[in-house]
């Protein structure tokens, strides 16, 4: 026989959902899985700062991973929200390409290499377009390295001003000074370049 | 001629958005696996030490550097080296060969291995060891033959597949679009890594192994005749019908196809040949001196075009080549900024061959290349010979933009 008499036991609580810890708690505790929300939540934003940067470069990868990680090796101080971690990631990011293109052309100088390295053309069939890109993302090398990262955030990636001047950790002034400067200077470098020109010519011709 | 950067920049732009798109599920997992990896291996923090330890600690790595750097220099292997098409490419690692649309590329390496890029394949030389290198193939085709060794380790990544060559020769292909890998097996064996074939799986000679989808097709190993080969287990479950691939031109080649490759392209063991290395061996013939600037051309090496073609005399290919061939020499010279060579080949064509429509086109460069009035001078050469050609509003447009125009048309 089964007795249905109400037990003296504690009284049963109604269930109620967890709430999950909050995600920069979580990334300070170390969790993996804390670790992959973070990428998933930003990779694509970060990629696009580093592509901004230096361009379709096969290093670019290798970078993204690096942010990531130099994001958890520095949570501890992490002094924002939740709302700012993924901007706070994508300026390491914007950090890395630099000093990657800066350490890149001192080595290039030391070692009289040319400045022929061209970047991944995967979705450029026409070979006309082809040599062009080329040929203008090899006029990119040539500016300064800050110049080239605001120049590529704002036109390559169509970053907003507000966003090139977050992500490169300098004032919305400084810059919109950086950007015309880059692009004045891209357009003068362009302007005398036999190959674009012809290239050009014939995008008008079409 | 609108803007110019607006042009390249929208370009550029939108190359950046596809290249991004392509494979993006497949590299953002692997991102992500490579982060987690070493997030996990995070040392602990270093306890704080005083600044005494720190700076004696400093001096010694400091001076045990300097001692490594000196010994490391006399004694250090030596890493492969290749040539790309019979120039000398040294170390170039993580350089980026693109064939171009109608012809393949070779690269030698100095252990007499050889690897050839399928027209419109991308492949990267990632790495260069003593005894071995890392090949990635970003797209298409490409066959490789891997000099066998006793400690010879090569391999070829295809997107996230990687093929471990010891010593063999075989084909391989990456549609990174559609996510197929195919390899043609012709001598050796090789084992291959990657999604699909759990974990890792072996493939002989004369065995294909074809992989649908890399994430959520199917595999394959059909023989060369197109059975299926019994030493493989194809028994991947297929969660849906897949259609089967048609083998690509490149995969049908014959054993004695690649062991030509192999045998014409291998230099020889241990060494390294220069382009004038090469001549003195076999010297070119006219024809294939000309093929050979003008392959370098076609991959935008202009200024190693331009230099293939001193090497075997610029002035007797400018009156020996065909019209159409001249132009594409005083192109590369022009893109290579050697304004004079571009000027000796456009004005020996417009001698050579007066009255064609070619002559016209060299009038017309002559403008590109000149200044003020002597530009002026070249465009109003060609509007006069084809007024109505393809290129007479350009010259117009070009003739408003000459600040000096003498009016006064050059002598052909």
């Amino acid at each position: 026989m089964i007795s249905t008499a109400p037990s003296s036991a504690a009284p049963v609580l109604p269930l109620r959902p967890v709430a999950p810890a909050p995600l920069l708690a979580r990334l300070r505790a170390g969790e993996s899985a804390a670790v992959a929300e973070l990428f998933d939540r930003h990779v694509k934003a970060v990629e696009r700062a580093v592509h901004g940067v230096m361009g379709p470069d096969p290093e670019a990868e290798d970078l993204v991973q690096d942010a990531f990680v130099a994001a958890m090796r520095g949570i501890e101080g992490f002094r924002g929200d939740e709302r700012t971690l993924g901007a706070w990631v994508r300026g390491i990011a914007v950090r890395l390409a630099l000093k990657k293109i800066r350490w890149r052309r001192t080595r290039r100088w030391l070692s009289w290499q040319g400045t022929d390295e061209v970047p991944t053309l995967h979705a450029v069939t026409h070979t006309d377009t082809q040599a062009a890109l080329r040929r203008a993302y090899a006029l990119l090398e040539r500016l300064p390295a800050v110049e080239r990262a605001a120049f590529g955030l704002r036109f390559l990636e169509g970053m907003q001003l507000e966003e090139v001047a977050d992500a490169l950790g300098v004032s919305l002034a400084t810059a919109k000074r950086r950007i015309r400067k880059a692009r004045e200077r891209f357009a003068g470098l362009a302007a005398g370049d036999a190959l674009l020109r012809d290239w050009q010519e014939r995008q008008d011709g079409r | 001629m609108s803007d110019m950067v607006d042009t390249l920049t929208h370009r550029m732009a939108e190359f950046q958005q596809q290249a991004r798109h392509a494979g993006e599920p497949i590299r953002h997992a692997r991102m992500r696996a490579g982060v987690l990896e070493r997030v996990g291996a995070r040392p602990a923090a270093p306890p704080a030490r005083r600044w005494w330890v720190w700076s004696g600690a400093m001096a010694a790595v400091a001076a045990a550097a300097v001692a490594v750097v000196l010994v490391w220099g006399a004694l250090r292997p030596r890493s492969l080296t290749f040539e790309v098409e019979g120039a000398v490419a040294g170390d170039r690692s993580q350089a980026l060969f693109i064939a171009s649309e109608g012809e393949p590329l070779a690269l030698s390496f100095s252990d007499g291995s050889a690897v050839k890029i399928e027209p419109r394949a991308q492949l990267r030389v990632a790495a260069l060891r003593e005894h071995g290198a890392d090949l990635v193939l970003e797209s298409g085709a490409a066959r490789v033959h891997v000099e066998p060794g006793e400690s010879t380790s090569w391999t070829v990544g295809a997107g996230p597949y990687r093929v471990e060559v010891v010593g063999t020769t075989f084909a391989v292909k990456w549609a990174p679009q559609d996510e197929v890998f195919e390899l043609q097996m012709q001598e050796g064996r090789v084992r291959v890594h990657g999604p699909r074939i759990d974990g890792v799986r072996e493939v002989g000679t004369g065995e294909r192994l074809v992989i649908l989808g890399a994430t959520a097709g199917r595999s394959s190993t059909p023989a060369a005749d197109g059975s299926e080969a019994s030493s493989v287990d194809a028994s991947e479950p297929v969660p849906e019908p897949v259609p089967e691939l048609e083998p690509e031109p490149v995969l049908e080649q014959t054993e004695a196809e690649v062991a030509a490759l192999a045998e014409v392209e291998r230099p020889r063991k241990g060494g390294r040949h220069s382009r004038r290395d090469r001549q003195s061996r076999t010297p070119l013939t006219p024809g294939e001196a000309a093929d050979d600037w003008r392959s370098l051309a076609r991959q935008g090496a202009y200024g190693r075009a331009v230099e293939a073609a001193e090497a075997v005399g610029f002035s007797s290919l400018c009156r020996s080549l065909p019209a159409a061939a001249l132009l594409e020499l005083a192109d590369a010279s022009r893109y290579a900024q050697r304004s004079s060579r571009a000027r000796e080949a456009l004005t020996t064509l417009r001698r050579r061959f007066a009255g064609t429509d070619a002559a016209a086109t060299a009038a017309f460069d002559l403008g590109r290349l000149g200044a003020g009035c002597d530009s002026a001078r070249w465009f109003r050469t060609y509007l006069r010979e084809r007024p109505g050609g393809s290129m007479a509003s350009a010259a117009r447009k070009r003739l408003d933009e000459c600040p000096v125009d003498q009016g006064a048309a050059p002598s052909p």
